[in-house]
């Protein structure tokens, strides 16, 4: 599902990423941890195609993402679900829409796209906060309609950037637990944390990054 | 898509009706001008019509010289310039003239034809070669050597250039200010747009919407051009009527022209935008 060769990211000449070679099966989990600023993220976003490496190849689904032009990148992420460290809600449209209106670019008609988002807010337990806002509600809740909006068009490849970051134990739990049925039913799930807890909380292969490559690559703890 | 694009357009427009309707105004204005001045110049153009390259200019002979030294006088200029067409105007066509230039004169030119002066008339294609002729001694007066109805024409050019000019400014101007007005709106809504574009919606979704709003102010200015355009033409005519001249009617293909150019040029505009808004979001491969 996932190929990286040689991946380079450099930002002002600093090398985030530093020759980083990777191979994500289909169906796996896995955890992608490090300290801050260990590339995590950048490397999460080079997956989805928002940056383009300094050097290497990005490879998804069969895609090679570093080269896709503009125009070809929307079809690669559209078989990607992504979970943003700082949501990416769209502030003028409800709960309801936020999650809907990404299923109408999967040609999903509206009825359809309003049943699924719904099923997937009941999920998260924001079936309640349908018509609110996104700045009514709180932290924890606007993640999680970041996660029902990543899940409901059931993605093969889910990124998640710091998911658990404004939620509980009993939330991250649920969240993790979501994330493992996704992961039963095929799949491919990467998620970049440095929450320990979630790291122990499921024996997952474990990519830990450092001065940017893998130090470790099996299940947490070592 | 569609849907999406029609309600988010619609909601656009909603939250900037103020700028939608100036927007479709300041458009109109300008191709109404356009239309009016066309439409002027052709109508100019066509009462200056008839008078070919080549004019007539009279030449007054001095009223002592005979018969045969007139003659002689139009043989001579024919020799020197073989382009020129030369004739003594005949003394009954000269009677019929002032008769219908002043008909009070008509009984006196009938009773005394040696009264009448001696007129020759010269055609040619350059009226200001003529202009040498003053200082011949058999001639008492050259005439007009640039007529009304070539001062016309060449009025009706120039409005035609500097109208055109102001036109196209004014219409390039609105057509600037449209593209600046969804400029504005992109970064007022880049974070909607680099959410959409991350969750995989095509340029098509993104760019829909306002696509959508700037028709807006193009249907207006769709409406109000030709309505403007009429009217001004309606008020000329009944201006120029009363002068006995011909009305100044449109032509359709003008105001189907008007209607196209102010649906297209704000999309065109937009769409011109969006292109190089798309490229700011990621780097070419």
């Amino acid at each position: 599902m996932i190929r990286l060769r040689q991946l380079v990211k450099e930002y002002d000449g600093r090398a985030i990423l530093n020759g980083l070679d990777l191979q994500v099966e289909s169906g796996e989990f896995v955890f992608l941890t490090g300290p801050s600023g260990a590339g995590k993220t950048t490397l999460l976003r080079l997956l989805y195609g928002a940056e383009r490496p300094t050097a290497g190849e990005v490879w998804i689904a069969g895609y090679r993402v570093d080269t896709l032009s503009r125009s070809q990148m929307p079809e690669v992420r559209r078989r990607i679900g992504v979970i943003f460290q700082d949501f990416k809600l769209l502030r003028r449209k409800t709960v309801l829409e936020n999650v809907t209106f990404v299923l109408g670019f999967h040609g999903i008609g509206p009825r359809e796209a309003s049943r699924r988002a719904i099923q997937v807010l009941k999920r998260l337990g924001l079936h309640h906060r349908a018509g609110a806002l996104p700045e009514t509600l709180s932290g924890g809740e606007q993640q999680r309609v970041a996660i029902a909006r990543a899940l409901a068009y059931q993605p093969r490849l889910i990124l998640a950037d710091e998911p658990t970051g404004n939620l509980d134990a009993d939330l991250a739990s649920e969240l993790l637990s979501l994330l493992c049925d996704i992961n039963y039913q095929g799949a491919t799930v990467v998620v970049a944390t440095h929450d320990q807890a979630l790291l122990s909380a499921l024996p997952a292969r474990t990519l830990m990054l450092h001065d940017g490559r893998v130090r470790y690559d099996g299940t947490w703890p070592p | 898509m569609i849907r999406h694009a029609l309600s988010e357009g619609a909601r656009l427009v909603r939250s900037r009706l103020g700028i939608t309707l100036a927007l479709g105004l300041l458009l109109a204005v300008p191709l109404a001008m356009s239309a009016v001045t066309a439409t002027t110049v052709g109508w100019l153009n066509a009462l200056a019509a008839g008078t070919a390259d080549a004019i007539s200019v009279p030449v007054l002979l001095r009223p002592e010289l005979d018969a045969a030294s007139r003659t002689a006088w139009v043989e001579r200029q024919r020799q020197t310039h073989p382009d020129w067409s030369v004739r003594l105007v005949p003394a009954d066509e000269l009677v019929d003239r002032l008769g219908e230039w002043f008909p009070s004169l008509s009984s006196v030119l009938d009773e005394d034809r040696a009264l009448l002066p001696p007129l020759a008339e010269i055609t040619t294609d350059t009226p200001s070669l003529l202009a040498g002729l003053e200082a011949d001694r058999e001639v008492l007066a050259v005439g007009p050597l640039d007529p009304f109805a070539r001062r016309l024409g060449r009025t009706s050019r120039q409005l035609a250039t500097g109208l055109g000019l102001v036109c196209v400014t004014l219409v390039l101007g609105a057509a600037v200010l449209a593209a600046v007005w969804v400029h504005l709106e992109l970064y007022r809504h880049a974070d909607e747009l680099e959410i959409m574009r991350l969750v995989g919606a095509r340029e098509g979704a993104v760019r829909g919407p306002f696509l959508v709003a700037v028709s807006a102010p193009g249907l207006v200015a769709a409406v109000v051009a030709p309505v403007a355009t009429l009217t001004a033409l309606e008020w000329m005519t009944h201006l120029v009527v009363g002068l006995g001249l011909e009305p100044v009617r449109p032509s359709p293909w003008l105001l189907a022209v008007e209607v196209g150019v102010a649906l297209m040029l704000p999309i065109a505009a937009a769409w011109r935008t969006l292109q190089r808004h798309s490229r700011l979001g990621l780097p070419d491969a």
